[in-house]
This record gives structure tokens, C-alpha cells and sequence, in this order.
């Protein structure tokens, strides 16, 4: 049980109504992007609500240069929260780096369970993750998420990468919140079943 | 949850609804079949006037439900199914089988797609008698993965309902398990959200048409 004060981990993730985060090539291509203010506003709230962003090693470069160039470009529409994600502090799960060459990214590099537990223990705002695929996968599967923030999208791809992979045992979720929103992506919150 | 398909064109609706799990997984014995979910499924097949099945689908459930009737536990909301689904007109698509046994159904051995498009022009026919129920054009439910895969594909489904159980399997069937190119290039079946709902026991309906 989850003792009640501690940091939660929140996975926040787009997906196919088939289940699927990215085409096997990582493509975004099929999610909607023109989201409505109700949507824009569930996003701020849930990234103000964490102060720490977890990354797999595979997604790092990308992830920050992506929001690094646009911070650099004052009148992107994306600034405001792209500066969120350069200043937030980042912490870039590896068993291979030595040493971060990253602004506010530090590593870990210990068992995975033991690394995050010690980040519930400190004192902070909550913690986000976004991706990737295989470091989500094994998050997931040992149970570390506490909040699920799974925005489904109008679509199907077929196939893809998938943020459950290799589970031992089937995952059963309580729903705590189900918001439709206009631009047709759906966000489904849930908890893992028995965790506060 | 009331279930209304939507009408608006000269032809019946063809429709899918389907149990699956978050992760976009399909296996019966992982989702929670409580009061409510049949209500849905009598609610859903009330607006329909045949369902489609395939083989394999068809065996699961003509060895259950012609029985429902003998579990004790059964409650009132799977009783009203059970005579829901063992009245309505059922057609089972299979070049193997030779007949079929359970009540009001048609076994078709011909080509699946020729015969579905032309039963979706046959003229609707008209159950209701009162003036609201005329107003929607019943519909076609596809009980099948398999059907729906060929369907799905070929985008002529014209209704979803996606009745998302709040578990992950992590591994099981998928629609197009294995076909590298399922939407022929084009990469994706866009949907259009019309609707949710969710149920007590954590179950959020997704209703999409195309």
C-alpha cells in the first residue's frame, strides 16, 4: 500500500483506441493535434502538478533537444510549455552513461523499484513520465505507476509500440476518471487496484 | 445506458461493439460481466435486427446461452440478455459447418463481404410500433473479431462501441495481429467520437462512427 504524502509517479501517454503509443518506427503521425482549451487545461494542471520528468536512456536526446530548440524560439506556440519541460528537473534512467550531458538531468542507475521508491521518500512536487515504450513497459511492470493519464485518440493504426510489454501477470486498474473531449481524444484515469 | 444507432441513410447501419481490455486486447475471461454490461449489450441489441458470427464466435455462444436459463445464479440483467440474443436473427459465416442448431439462426457459406453489403440494403424491417421507434433504422451487429477485422479494413463499418474493461493483459488477440498493413497504405482508420459512458465497475464505453 502506498503510504498517503509521497510523491506519486503519474504516466502521462497517448494512445490508439487499439492500444498503441507509436507506430514500431516511433511515428506520432496519427494522434490529433488540434486540442481544445479543456484539454490544453488537463495538461497544464497535470505537468504543474510534478516537478521531476523520468526518461528511458533511448528517448532522452530527443526529447530534450526537441523542447531545447523550441525554447529557443520565443514566439513557438509550444514556448510556454516547452520551457516547463527544459526547466523541470529530469532524471534519465540508464545502466551505460557514466555522466549527464544534459541541463537539470541527473541518472540513476540502480534497480529500478529501489531508485524510484528513493524518489517517493524526497520532498517535491509529484513525478511525470512520458515515454519511452520499453521504460514505461517495465514501470509498469512492477506496479511503480500510481496514476494512469491514458488520452485515447479516434484511431486506429494496427500495430505499433505498446507501454505493456512483458507483463507477468495481467494488471487489473480502478478507473477514477473518464473526460471526453471535444477534439475526440478521450482521457482515461486510473489507479492501480489497492494503491490510495 | 440507453443505446440509440444513429440513422440517416437509406441502408441498415453495420455496427461492432466489443469487450476489450486498456491495452487494446480481446479475451472473454478478463473482462467483468456484471448487470450492468448486459444491459448495455440488451440495450445495444434492442436497435439491431441480425448479428453476425463467425465460427468460432457462434460455438462459444450457442453453447451458453441456449443454457443460461439452467445457472441459478443468473440474475434478471443476463436472463434479459439470454433471450435477447437467442430470439434475435443470428447469421453464422462457415464454409465448415453444416448446420446450425441454436434458434433463429442462418448459416452462410458464400463470400462474407458480397453477403453482408447485401444484407445491409435489404430493406430495414420495422419492429417497433411506436412512433420513436421508427426513427431509427435498426442496425447489423458484428459479433466476431474475425468479421470485424475484414470490415474494419475495408471501412465499412458505420458504428464502434468500445467497451473498455479497466485491466492490461499485456499479451492476447488483437484485431490485426500480424497483418503488417491492415489499412491498405493508408496507415489508420480514423473514428469520430460521438460518445461515453462509463459503468460502476470501472467500464468505459467508447462510441465512434466512422
Amino acid at each position: 500500500m502506498m503510504e498517503t504524502g509521497k510523491r506519486k509517479l503519474k504516466l502521462q501517454v497517448q494512445m490508439s483506441v487499439d492500444g498503441f503509443v507509436g507506430r514500431l518506427s516511433g511515428e506520432l503521425d496519427w494522434m490529433t493535434w488540434d486540442w481544445d482549451d479543456k484539454i490544453k487545461d488537463y495538461i497544464n494542471e497535470l505537468t504543474d502538478s510534478v516537478d521531476t520528468i523520468l526518461m528511458g536512456r533511448k528517448m532522452t536526446d530527443g526529447f530534450i533537444s526537441y523542447w531545447t530548440d523550441v525554447v529557443s524560439r520565443p514566439d513557438d506556440p509550444q514556448y510556454d510549455f516547452a520551457r516547463k519541460m527544459v526547466d523541470k528537473t529530469k532524471i534519465v534512467f540508464t545502466k551505460t552513461l557514466n555522466k549527464s550531458v544534459w541541463e537539470n538531468t541527473s541518472l540513476a542507475k540502480g534497480n529500478l523499484a529501489e531508485e524510484i521508491s528513493n524518489l517517493k521518500k524526497r520532498p517535491g512536487k509529484d513525478i511525470i513520465v512520458y515515454g519511452g515504450a520499453s521504460f514505461v513497459s517495465s514501470l509498469v511492470r512492477n506496479n511503480l505507476i500510481d496514476e494512469y493519464h491514458l488520452f485515447i485518440n479516434p484511431v486506429f493504426i494496427g500495430n505499433g509500440l505498446t507501454i505493456f510489454q512483458n507483463l507477468k501477470n495481467h494488471l487489473k486498474l480502478d478507473l477514477v476518471k473518464s473526460i471526453a473531449f471535444e477534439c475526440g481524444v478521450v482521457l482515461n484515469h486510473y489507479k492501480p487496484s489497492g494503491k490510495n | 445506458m440507453s443505446v440509440e444507432i444513429k440513422t440517416g441513410v437509406n441502408e441498415r447501419k453495420l455496427i461492432f461493439a466489443i469487450n476489450m481490455t486498456i491495452d487494446g486486447c480481446f479475451d472473454h475471461t478478463a473482462m467483468i460481466a456484471d448487470d450492468e454490461l448486459h444491459d448495455f449489450y440488451t440495450s445495444l441489441l434492442n436497435n439491431v435486427d441480425a448479428v453476425l458470427f463467425g465460427r468460432k464466435t457462434y460455438q462459444l455462444m450457442e453453447s451458453f446461452w441456449p443454457i443460461a436459463y439452467e445457472d441459478s445464479l443468473a440474475t434478471k440483467s443476463i436472463l434479459a440478455f439470454a433471450d435477447k440474443i437467442n430470439n434475435i436473427p443470428k447469421i453464422v459465416f462457415s464454409k465448415t459447418l453444416d448446420k446450425v442448431n441454436w434458434n433463429n439462426t442462418t448459416l452462410i457459406k458464400g463470400n462474407i463481404v458480397e453477403e453482408v453489403l447485401k444484407l445491409k440494403q435489404q430493406e430495414a424491417s420495422e419492429n417497433g410500433t411506436e412512433e420513436e421507434d421508427l426513427k431509427y433504422r435498426p442496425g447489423i451487429s458484428i459479433g466476431s473479431l474475425s468479421i470485424a477485422s475484414i470490415f474494419m479494413k475495408l471501412n465499412l463499418i458505420d458504428e464502434y462501441w468500445f467497451v473498455v474493461h479497466p485491466v492490461i493483459l499485456g499479451k492476447g488477440k488483437r484485431l490485426f495481429e500480424g497483418i503488417p498493413d491492415p489499412f491498405d497504405g493508408n496507415g489508420r482508420l480514423n473514428l469520430k467520437l460521438i460518445s461515453t459512458e462509463t459503468f460502476k465497475s470501472g467500464v468505459v464505453v467508447l462510441h465512434y462512427e466512422k
